[in-house]
């Protein structure tokens, strides 16, 4: 726990030396970092405290700390669960429409052609980034009590030179009350729009994002179109980004359409949140009834990666348990709704021997 | 001045037919050889409509004629009614006469075709069931061209006979067109709907709603250049092969024609380019290999539309780099930006 409290300050200190681009930050701030860290006292003497950025290099060096969403056996589970339904990924987008074009192929050429698409899909479903939410910037560069009274407005100074990287731009604020301060990272944001405008980004914030709309969207099942309006507006680390997402996962749990989000690339940020949170239940539930036992199996093996030191973690450890067993042992020691998953799975243990014993 | 009033006339000698014939003179020099003017006809109007025997203007009740025979069992004696009662029977009767000449003067407005005063494109409803008794309830048939041709004969000369093209078609693949010839419109009409129906086409859509590839033919001096559109395009065509695609189904498409605009030669191309499509299937059968369509909407996936039912093939399609298709010029120039059109990318309404 120091050593989070010790890195957030570390974090709002390096944004003040304005050193805010992520791999910049990588590169150059670690040894900064462990320069910084020795004299306090650490839980592991090693790197990072994980969870902080996208740390692909760290995967060696968290073995003993948690995972973070990065890490290459974390991806390849939810990679895994995602799924790659081809007719969902492709799906006709609202666009003119042309008419269509034919080709005449071989089944090699359909395959070569199918195996494109699946390469296509596989960029379409890349996860977009889970991180902390970013820690508000309250830096007074000058206090100037002789321009006191001159103006009546705030201006906004920004630098507009091509070649800086986003983060690590100067934008700041000069108050009618004469103080010079740097912007935050709302009217950060905004001015970057309005001088290097994203496309699908608006300046200022959508009505759709309000608490009313949301819920007609929900309602109306379009929970993957408000993921993606989110992406398109917010920084994967502002609040709102992290709110919204949250809401929705929280919407999607409590109604159990996780089939809506399956083949597409926020189901992977869905269970990373699902699992953090200890709610799983309600997706193993979903997934056995899909018969997509596997799915449910690596779902937990991340549970466990997660919180190694759960009672089922242990108990899983300790019998050595693969695929249903496993499953069995979660739903006896840490699930909440275990009765439902243990009825499930009974269910679909009968359809499966009735199956296998009907072919 | 009271009217005059004679019991035996002129008007009294002779039938209401003949004194009709000779009021209205349908027969005559002025009518034969369509130089009667319309504004001229007169109509034939029924006199002793609303007249009952034994009614008179002195008002005497006849049992069995104007008032009814039997009363309870009694015969009844001749009767007169009063004075208010005779006044009031015949101002109801003048009135009931007027109301009959409103209801007669009333013009009928007929559907608006194409355009105002054209007969292209009216429907005349399903044509007449056949003698077996099949009925062609789902049959639309929409007129195409109305003209009067005329033929000499020895006698009279200049013989007009009015020439009718019209289509049929149930919006569910199966259309047909046919000419029906007669000296009046109405028997004309009737005469193509039920041949139209004896020379029915059907025609492959795709999905329903289009063709299935361009078709470009050139039938007699008529050029037709058709293309395949997407779901929601609408038929942006010549107003015939609107006419006409609605009646077979279609909904989408774009068609160009070039050359000469005759409607028999129009629809007769048109039906000989759309029943001669190549299918998918029969393509992929053709080639032996899979028909394979990729959208714009749906990216790089490649939906299979057509298999061969035979055995495929493994040797693939020879593909040239530069496509050995013949360019058509005005579409060259529409693309290359050369052509001046104020017609072109014209906002019309929808279909």
């Amino acid at each position: 726990m120091a050593t989070v409290r010790a890195s957030v300050s570390l974090w709002s200190l390096l944004t003040g030396s304005r050193s805010a681009d992520r791999v910049c930050f990588r590169a150059r701030s670690r040894p900064q970092f462990r320069a910084l860290l020795q004299p306090l006292p650490g839980p592991c003497g090693a790197g990072l405290p994980c969870r902080r950025l996208a740390s692909e290099a760290e995967s060696g060096s968290s073995q003993n700390k948690k995972p973070t969403f990065m890490d290459e056996e974390v991806q390849n589970i939810l990679i895994k669960m995602t799924g790659l339904d081809l007719q969902k990924v492709f799906k006709p987008s609202i666009q003119e429409l042309k008419p269509p074009t034919y080709k005449l192929m071989t089944q090699a050429q359909l395959e070569e052609a199918t195996r494109k698409a699946i390469e296509a899909a596989k960029v379409r479903l890349k996860m977009p980034p889970v991180l902390e939410e970013r820690a508000p910037i309250n830096d007074v560069l000058a206090e100037d009590k002789i321009l006191e009274g001159t103006e009546t407005a705030k201006y906004v100074f920004t630098d507009i030179s091509y070649s800086i990287p986003h983060r690590e731009r100067f934008i700041v604020v000069r108050e009618p009350s004469g103080r010079l301060r740097k912007a935050s990272w709302e009217e950060r944001d905004r001015m970057i729009q309005v001088y290097f405008p994203k496309e699908g980004r608006r300046v200022l914030t959508p009505v759709i994002f309000k608490e009313e709309n949301l819920k007609t969207m929900f309602s109306q099942d379009r929970h993957v179109d408000v993921l993606n309006l989110c992406i398109a507006q917010f920084e994967p680390d502002s609040t709102e980004y992290i709110k919204i997402h949250h809401q929705t996962y929280e919407d999607i749990d409590k109604h159990g359409k996780y089939d809506l989000l399956r083949s597409t690339r926020h189901f992977g940020g869905m269970a990373w949140y699902l699992v953090n949170k200890k709610k799983i239940d309600g997706l193993l539930i979903d997934q056995i009834q899909r018969d997509l036992v596997d799915d449910a199996t690596s779902l937990i093996q991340l549970y466990h990666l997660l919180h190694p030191d759960g009672q089922s973690a242990q108990e899983a450890k300790e019998q050595a348990a693969e695929g249903v067993h496993l499953i069995k042992i979660f739903a006896k020691t840490e699930a909440q709704k275990g009765a439902y998953i243990e009825l499930t799975l009974q269910a679909y243990q009968e359809t499966f021997i009735s199956h296998s014993a009907a072919s | 001045m009271g009217q005059q009033y004679r019991a035996y006339s002129f008007f009294t000698k002779l039938t209401a037919d003949e004194l009709w014939k000779g009021a209205l003179a349908e027969t005559g020099a002025g009518a034969r050889k369509g130089r009667g003017k319309r504004t001229k006809k007169k109509r034939r109007k029924d006199l002793n409509r609303g007249q009952v025997i034994g009614e008179g203007r002195r008002g005497f009740l006849w049992p069995g004629l104007n008032a009814p025979l039997m009363r309870e069992g009694a015969v009844q004696t001749i009767a007169q009614r009063s004075k208010e009662e005779q006044e009031k029977v015949e101002a109801d009767l003048v009135q009931q006469r007027e109301e009959w000449d409103r209801k007669r003067k009333v013009k009928v407005k007929r559907e608006r075709g194409w355009s105002g005063n054209t007969w292209g494109g009216v429907s005349l409803g399903p044509p007449d069931p056949g003698p077996n008794g099949e009925t062609y309830d789902d049959f639309d048939t929409r007129i195409l061209e109305v003209r009067n041709v005329f033929n000499m004969t020895a006698k009279e000369g200049r013989k007009k006979s009015v020439r009718v093209l019209v289509a049929v078609g149930n919006g569910r693949g199966a259309a047909g067109f046919a000419v029906g010839k007669a000296t009046e419109r109405v028997d004309a009409f009737r005469k193509a709907k039920n041949r139209a129906v004896h020379y029915l086409h059907y025609i492959e859509r795709y999905e329903d709603h289009t063709i299935f590839h361009d078709i470009s033919l050139r039938f007699k001096r008529t050029h037709i250049k058709m293309k395949k559109q997407p779901r929601g395009y609408g038929l942006r065509c010549h107003r015939a092969i609107i006419t006409i695609c609605r009646l077979i189904g279609i909904k989408d498409m774009y068609a160009k024609v070039s050359g000469s605009v005759n409607m028999l030669n129009l629809t007769r191309g048109l039906f000989h380019g759309l029943s001669r499509q190549e299918t998918h299937q029969q393509l992929a059968d053709k080639k032996s290999l899979h028909v394979v369509e990729f959208r714009e909407e749906c990216g790089p996936l490649p939906i299979v539309v057509a298999s061969p039912q035979g055995a495929l093939r493994k040797d693939p399609e020879p593909e040239d780099e530069v496509p050995d298709i013949k360019l058509d010029w005005q579409e060259v120039r529409a693309t290359q930006g050369m052509k001046r059109s104020v017609w072109s990318n014209l906002k019309r309404a929808a279909t």
